[in-house]
């Protein structure tokens, strides 16, 4: 199987699409059952979104193996080869020494935010970085497009959400200019880069905020996923070159510091749960804040409005 | 009940749309700089282009 230029091995598709696909069916079930779906959409929708689940899941343990590789090549010595360090990975003693779970964490926001755990070149990061907030611009400009057909937003809302999204693809664009025609970055230039970066991210909260109302708050929460990968790209951008002390040649921006969990934004996830009988709870961990709330705006407001 | 569906309906068509740009997003896009960058220009290329001929197809429609 091949999902946009990922190949996934075929028994492994077939394994843990069965998986999905079983779990999925009893929620379909209940949908079709109530009415709110029908039957072909049932069915049509369980392949879709297994199809997803499974490739995302596939290129989430990809980036985790590329991860584990990393952190044990850093403890190796200079000058130690590939093999050896496929060697050390296959060490049980030596994945223990590495704590799972802080790997695990931070690749999971990286997945989720859009930055790129692959090994390489430093400067190669900070494109894919941006490419990643172009990724992100596309999908909330297809989002705008599939609510503006669905009726669920004016023709006027989505140009105006259309509007917001060119503003902050040229930010973007001249952001990649500024970089590309930089020798090195240095404590002088740097407060520049950032302060270009800053404009864009206040601009996409804002895009956030105003083309999104008046929309439902469950259609907000699928969008929302598509600016934080977009504004992630930003932030990451941001710790990247804040780091710098020296004057450093833009290709040997510090390459890794993106892992350092600290650096890496907390998202919020809202979920509106209707009916009498409605329980607001809270529940997080280290990086994560999920909120159930009863009120169907107070979700959108709280991650809104009080930032303006 | 009718509304409850396409409501239904349209919340996993959005979801859907974000996780494929997630797949996207996780895929490395060239081994090089030269094409990382090439991926890059073209992402953006995509988006304005996109973007564009939403705005006109709206203009259009006005």
């Amino acid at each position: 199987m091949n999902t946009e230029g990922i190949m996934i091995p075929g028994l492994l598709e077939r394994i843990v699409g069965t998986v999905i696909r079983t779990l999925l069916a009893p929620v379909f079930t209940i949908l079709t059952a109530k009415g709110y779906i029908t039957e072909s959409d049932s069915a049509q929708l369980i392949i879709e979104i297994g199809v997803t689940a499974v490739a995302v899941i596939w290129g989430v343990w990809s980036k985790y193996k590329d991860v584990i590789l990393i952190h044990l090549g850093l403890k190796m010595q200079t000058g130690s080869t590939y093999d050896q360090l496929k060697n050390e990975a296959r060490d049980g003693k030596s994945l223990s020494a590495i704590n799972k779970t802080n790997v695990l964490i931070p690749l999971l926001l990286v997945g989720v935010l859009g930055l790129s755990a692959c090994g390489g070149d430093a400067a190669k990061k900070t494109e894919e970085a941006i490419r990643k907030v172009y990724i992100g611009l596309q999908a909330a400009s297809e989002s705008v497009e599939i609510l503006n057909r669905d009726g669920k937003l004016s023709d006027a809302r989505a140009l105006q959400a259309y509007g917001s999204l060119n503003k902050i693809g040229a930010g973007t664009k001249q952001f990649k200019e500024a970089i590309r025609s930089l020798g090195a970055i240095t404590p002088e230039n740097k407060g520049g880069l950032i302060e270009k970066l800053d404009l864009i991210i206040a601009q996409i909260d804002l895009a956030r905020k105003n083309d999104l109302i008046g929309i439902s708050v469950d259609a907000v929460a699928k969008i929302e996923l598509n600016y934080e990968l977009a504004k992630a790209g930003f932030i990451s951008l941001k710790g990247l070159i804040a780091a710098v002390k020296k004057p450093v040649p833009v290709r040997e921006l510090p390459a890794l510091a993106e892992l350092n969990p600290s650096r890496l934004p907390s998202l919020k996830y809202y979920a509106y749960e209707p009916g009498p009988d409605c329980k607001q709870s809270k529940q997080s961990n280290s990086r994560f804040e999920f909120q159930v709330s009863c009120n169907p705006f107070s979700g959108y407001l709280a991650s809104h409005g009080a930032r303006n | 009940m009718a509304v409850k569906q396409e409501d239904v309906v349209l919340a996993f068509k959005l979801y859907n749309l974000a996780m494929q740009a997630l797949l996207r997003a996780l895929e490395s896009s060239g081994s090089t700089l030269d094409e990382v960058r090439a991926s890059v220009d073209a992402e953006e290329g995509k988006f304005f282009d996109q973007n564009q001929r939403r705005i006109d197809e709206l203009k259009a429609r006005q």
